[in-house]
């Protein structure tokens, strides 16, 4: 199954923002997760997830900080601001009423 | 494939991503990181490194659609100031601009200083808004600023009192919206920094020198100056029309000089006035986007 291209991007940022309340992360391990997360169903442009994080972070809902890999390489992390942890929880709300509404309406 | 031909064909992606353009030195190294993790985990699976490698930007995207994703998050001026560093900046901005906006009010002020007090109002509402425009132009004229400031130290007129709480101001504008690896200026950001530094020989043309250069300099400068902000092909040529001006006044200059303890000084400013619009001429150019926009002024 092939999710739509306005529904990959819709969902971009409330999944990037979960993913990094449960600590902080960087980009290749946040595929990871994002994989993991929808079962390898979602299928994104690996690349298009770093305009997706420059946003949050340019809305200073997220942060970055550069940080040694356990690969040798300095990497770029990323972590949840205070704010960001707000915005998450306003996304969830509006994608509660969404998938609430959906449920219901098919139920019919 | 060898591992030798493998680090070939990582650069080479690397190279293609910067050939893109607009891409800054941190978002390159983030790409290559997660190329070499995808090319691992693909040869872990048992993958050959050369279909790895290809399969490994498959999923990464390729370098032109890449680039054109990420100039549609980066603002068109290069990165946006935080919200910390823009609100100090503009903190300072005021300590030093205040006392000047309200003699322009009363009237007290000649009339560039009018100009100037509008100019410095768009500039702060600019930076209040965390514009990517606002940071440039600040930063430029800071740093201009520091330069002028460290040049009068050498001279016999220099005076603590008048250079050394501007200075002050201006090395705390430069510390806060230093263009880093993590928050770098774009193309036409560099334009509208770079433009700053001819500040001072416009000036000089406009006060040192006076008619009839005084009139021809200020309209093209203004014009050059709206045109990067615009992206607009016309900027390279209303710059180079100021360096022309500033080319054609340097023998006015030097019958001028005899009255100027300073002589020296201006020359190098003079010079680096031309300098500086040149290539501020040259950046616009290769950020222009036809006859220019609004739209770049939005972030």
């Amino acid at each position: 199954m092939k999710i739509g291209k306005d529904l990959v991007a819709a969902s971009a940022a409330p999944l990037v923002l979960a993913i990094l309340q449960r600590g902080p992360s960087y980009g290749y391990a946040l595929i990871q997760a994002v994989r993991e997360l929808t079962g390898g169903e979602l299928e994104w442009s690996e690349g298009m997830l770093y305009p997706v994080l420059h946003r949050l972070e340019e809305a200073e809902l997220i942060e970055s900080y550069s940080e040694r890999g356990e690969n040798g390489r300095q990497r770029r992390y990323y972590r949840l601001r205070p704010e960001g942890k707000k915005a998450l929880a306003a996304e969830r709300k509006q994608w509660d009423v969404v998938t609430a509404a959906l449920t219901r309406a098919w139920a019919r | 494939m060898t591992d030798e031909e493998l680090e070939v064909a990582i650069a080479t992606y690397r190279v293609e991503l910067i050939e893109e353009g607009g891409l800054a030195g941190g978002d390159l190294d983030e790409l290559e990181d997660h190329l070499r993790a995808l090319v691992t985990e693909l040869r872990d699976a048992g993958l050959s490194a050369q279909i790895a490698f290809v399969e490994a930007t498959r999923r990464l995207g390729q370098p032109h659609a890449l680039a054109r994703e990420f100039a549609h998050t980066r603002p068109v001026f290069g990165a946006r100031p935080s919200r910390a560093a823009a609100w100090s900046a503009l903190a300072l901005m005021m300590v030093s601009t205040v006392p000047a906006l309200v003699a322009a009010a009363i009237g007290e002020a000649p009339v560039t200083w009018s100009v100037f007090a509008v100019l410095s109002v768009m500039v702060m509402v600019g930076l209040a808004l965390r514009t990517s425009w606002a940071r440039a132009i600040v930063f430029g004229n800071a740093a201009y600023g520091l330069v002028v400031a460290t040049a009068f130290l050498f001279t016999p007129t220099f005076s603590a009192t008048l250079f050394v709480p501007e200075a002050l101001v201006d090395a705390g504008l430069v510390a806060f919206l230093w263009p880093s690896r993590r928050s770098p200026l774009s193309v036409r950001g560099w334009a509208l920094a770079v433009v700053g530094l001819a500040a001072s020989g416009v000036s000089q043309v406009q006060f040192t020198i006076g008619t009839p250069f005084a009139d021809a300099v200020i309209a093209p400068y203004l014009f050059g100056i709206a045109g990067i902000l615009l992206c607009a092909r016309w900027a390279t040529p209303a710059l180079l029309a100021v360096a022309g001006v500033l080319v054609v006044s340097i023998p006015d200059l030097a019958r001028g000089a005899d009255s100027n303890p300073n002589t020296a000084l201006m020359f190098v400013f003079h010079l680096a006035s031309i300098a500086a619009l040149v290539t501020a001429a040259v950046l616009a150019r290769r950020g222009a986007r036809g006859a220019g926009s609004l739209r770049a002024l939005a972030r």
